[in-house]
């Protein structure tokens, strides 16, 4: 694909979460169970309010082939944006309407006598989630409890909270450990082709007391919750202009860019601060290389969609990032590039509309570096 | 338990004995609950709800009556069907919150989810976690006034509930109930009621009361049929002599319908349309057996939430066959709730989903009322009920549970009831195993 198509496309993709909020006030949940059963006819979620026409479904997934689309077969869509001055990549996987808070839920892994993850391909316990996805109180954030499987046990009776519970109360009960971006998807949907080491998928889950679901694993870390397990949101700014009806619309051809903490607080920017190169960044280039062995960011997870009215006159750089003023580009004049948190908030409070959508669109890469899994198992075939 | 279970015997060791001695013979208790709970109270408590006793209008115009329900109740655990190491959000949703209940009212051991996040599927709590402990359950007032001149009858019910929260004190002064009634027609039955009344749907709402209930703790499925609620209440009964048999019509136009009301409020209508139920009873009166079935049915918005769109939906069937002292009982109810819309408000706060739900549930009780009448003691009646309740919310695997209840109750005078229970609940599915059986009692003083 060319470039600029491949830019075009990944625009319209990183526009799906712009500035939408369901119209009916009614708390939505949209999950890849409802993406994909909408997407073949063109459906479109979030319908109403600001954005009245909603998004297509098209955004979140889409078949990567003709083949793909008349077995309908889909991949995550891959979107771009920027953050921290850093080019990101991310997915989205999940859309709310409404809805004020995510919890995160528990998922249960076998774990060996050492604590580690069960690194046998030959035993497939399932990942035993805590909570379906047609509950409102699902959602892709998990807390990973281990527990050991007593000898004798079968494992694919393991499908529930409380068979878990039963089997770890006879080995030590359960134990806490990382917390992981995993959505639960139809046996249609994988992960997008080109980011395999990022994410991995398998039809090994069990929820609701039945196995062999799929899950598409995103990997551990890009959250953080509350005292009462709630996942603290990042703000994700989408640039808009007003059209005739005085309205804010969302211009699809603008990239998106991350925040990484709430909107004018002085929390630390990045989990590990010696990556972040100071506030309202000057120069567009990604300044500094972030190692994903010494990063664990907390945020890059759970997003807040909000609009950003952009001045009258704005421009883009070649790769994409937002200017305040077109004419700047040649250092004639001095300007803003809109590429971090503090620069967008350097506008003012006036021009930034807080949504009622929240996003879950994990961080693929940041810079140039990638987000990988942690203890996981190798990628499994796609089932025929 | 072991411990509770002894403190509870020797209580009413004590009562026995005493009353054994006493010389004062108070009339017969003509109502042995076990044998009917209705026997207590007006005919036309058939599905109307219940009303204290006509008594004679012209003698007395005011009637003050009440009890005072004293309890010890001790829970295994930590009083709540919670389970270490569930992890669920919310903890509500994944167990049954209402199984270690401990007294008439429903109120259960605990409520403490230990700081997990709960969504308001919750009863009230006397909040004696699982320890043992002393309880005044209730202490209930209830006026009635009878219009000499005009068949227009007034009633209240006041409750005062001593309660104790890991917040402090969490007492209440509830208004239950408080109604007034016209029979406009001296010739048919018929009888209009406004306020705030009992439910009409099934039959468990007429043991609401610790001083009519054969035993101590509710069904499981209590919860969906016996809350009271405010509107609009009409009473039809036919007799059919003949046939020895009579049909009755109990409807009612409500803010909430009739659940509990930690679920759903009387009190105002949150989306402004009423919810609609009724009972259709049919019974045969024979000299020596006596037959009662009855098909319930409700329908209305949900009054936790905004949107009259949201319906609640319920419908039940119940039996009741009354042989000598034999009194065997039944009923069963599907409930389903639509989604609603934003945030669930109920009397015990605002949470963030009002989550469609299903359930079902059935009950069917045995016990057998021993006349005795010797000194002060009037009935001696052993009693079992089992309850079986299966119910999902929206997206959360389904639970479902069971409980025996197994119990003794004993009638001195017409003014003091003795009553001992064991609760064992089991989780059958979804829900996590935990140990939450409940071993209570009650002493209720009635006047």
């Amino acid at each position: 694909m060319p470039p600029r198509k491949a830019l075009a496309l990944v625009v319209a993709i990183g526009a799906l979460g712009c500035g939408a909020r369901d119209g009916s006030g009614r708390g939505r949940l949209w999950t890849l169970f409802d993406l994909v059963s909408i997407a073949p006819a063109d459906g479109r979620v979030a319908v109403g309010g600001s954005v009245p026409d909603g998004f297509p479904a098209s955004y979140f997934v889409r078949p990567s082939t003709d083949a793909d689309a008349a077995s309908g077969d889909y991949k995550l869509a891959v979107s771009h944006g920027f953050l921290e001055h850093l080019p990101m990549v991310y997915v989205t996987t999940e859309l709310w309407a409404n809805v004020d808070e995510i919890w995160a839920q528990p998922l249960y892994r076998a774990i060996d006598d050492q604590g580690g993850f069960a690194d046998d391909p030959a035993v497939k316990e399932p990942w035993v989630f805590g909570v379906g996805p047609r509950s409102h109180f699902y959602s892709p954030f998990w807390q990973v409890f281990g527990f050991q499987v007593p000898l004798g046990t079968d494992v694919t009776k393991l499908l529930d909270t409380r068979a878990v519970l039963e089997a770890a109360n006879q080995t030590g009960g359960l134990r806490r450990m990382e917390r992981r971006i995993t959505s639960l998807a139809p046996a249609t949907v994988e992960p997008p082709a080109e980011w395999t080491e990022n994410s991995y998928y398998d039809d090994t889950a069990a929820w609701d007391g039945v196995g062999d679901r799929r899950y598409l694993d995103l990997g551990p870390g890009r959250f953080d919750t509350d005292d009462d397990a709630v996942v603290r949101e990042v703000p994700i700014f989408v640039f808009a202009k007003r059209n005739e009806a005085g309205q804010l619309e969302p211009l699809v051809d603008r990239l998106n860019v991350g925040g990484t903490h709430p909107l004018f607080s002085t929390t630390p920017s990045l989990s590990n601060s010696k990556v972040v190169d100071g506030a309202g960044g000057a120069s567009g280039a990604a300044s500094a290389s972030v190692s994903p062995v010494d990063i664990e960011p907390n945020f890059g997870g759970l997003w807040r969609i909000f609009m950003v009215e952009l001045p009258m006159e704005t421009g883009t750089t070649q790769d994409g990032r937002v200017v305040t003023n077109q004419n700047c580009l040649d250092g004639s004049r001095p300007c803003i590039v809109l590429d971090s948190q503090a620069a967008i908030e350097s506008l003012g409070a006036e021009r930034i509309r807080r949504t009622e959508l929240l996003v879950s669109c994990p961080l693929l890469q940041l810079g140039d570096q990638t987000f990988p899994r942690k203890q996981q198992p190798q990628p499994q075939p796609k089932p025929p | 338990m072991k411990r509770s279970f002894i403190a509870f015997v020797g209580i009413a060791a004590l009562l026995i004995g005493w009353s054994f001695g006493a010389r004062a013979r108070a009339e017969d208790f003509a109502a042995a609950a076990a044998q009917s709970p209705e026997a207590d109270v007006d005919a036309d408590n058939d599905g109307a709800g219940y009303t204290p006793p006509e008594g004679n209008a012209v003698a007395s115009a005011l009637h003050l009556n009440g009890y005072i329900d004293v309890g010890f109740a001790k829970a295994q655990g930590d009083g709540t069907s919670f389970a270490p190491g569930d992890n669920r959000f919310p903890a509500d949703y994944g167990v049954d919150p209402f199984a270690t209940a401990v007294n008439s009212r429903g109120d259960v051991a605990s409520t403490d989810a230990m700081g997990r996040f709960v969504n308001g599927f919750l009863p009230r709590s006397v909040g004696i976690a699982g320890h043992p402990s002393f309880l005044l359950n209730t202490l209930n007032l209830d006026v009635r006034y009878q219009h000499p001149t005009a068949p227009v009858m007034i009633f209240s019910r006041v409750q005062f509930l001593p309660r104790f929260s890991s917040g402090g004190d969490a007492s209440r002064l509830f208004v239950e109930q408080a109604f007034g009634r016209v029979m406009p027609f001296e010739a048919v039955e018929l009888a209009l009621s406004a306020g705030k009344f009992d439910s009409v749907f099934g039959i468990e709402y007429q043991d609401n009361q610790a001083n009519i209930r054969t035993g101590i703790t509710p069904s499981l499925g209590a919860r969906y049929t016996t809350g009271q609620s405010i509107g609009a209440k009409l009473f039809y009964r036919l007799q059919i002599a003949p046939l020895w048999s009579a049909l009755s019509l109990n409807a009612a136009a409500t803010n909430s319908g009739n659940m509990v009301e930690s679920l759903q409020s009387p009190d105002a209508s949150l989306t402004g349309a009423p919810v609609l139920s009724a009972r259709l009873g049919y019974e045969l009166n024979l000299a020596v057996v006596q037959v009662k079935l009855g098909g319930s049915g409700l329908r209305g918005p949900r009054n936790d939430q905004r949107d009259r769109g949201a319906l609640q939906k319920m419908w039940g069937v119940d039996a009741r066959v009354f042989v000598g002292g034999l009194a065997l009982m039944a009923e069963y109810v599907h409930v389903d709730e639509d989604e609603g819309l934003g945030t669930k408000t109920t009397a015990l706060g605002v949470f963030p989903e009002a989550s469609g739900f299903l359930a079902r549930a059935i009950w069917a009780q045995v016990a057998y009322g021993w006349s005795v009448d010797c000194a002060a003691l009037r009935r001696v009646t052993p009693y079992s009920r089992y309850e079986w309740r299966h119910a999902a919310f929206q997206g959360f695997t389904p639970v479902t549970v069971d409980r025996v209840t197994a119990g003794l109750r004993i009638d001195l005078w017409d003014a003091l009831i003795l009553k001992g229970e064991l609760l064992a609940n089991r989780e059958r599915a979804g829900a996590p195993n935990v140990a939450n059986n409940v071993y209570t009692s009650s002493v209720v003083y009635q006047w």
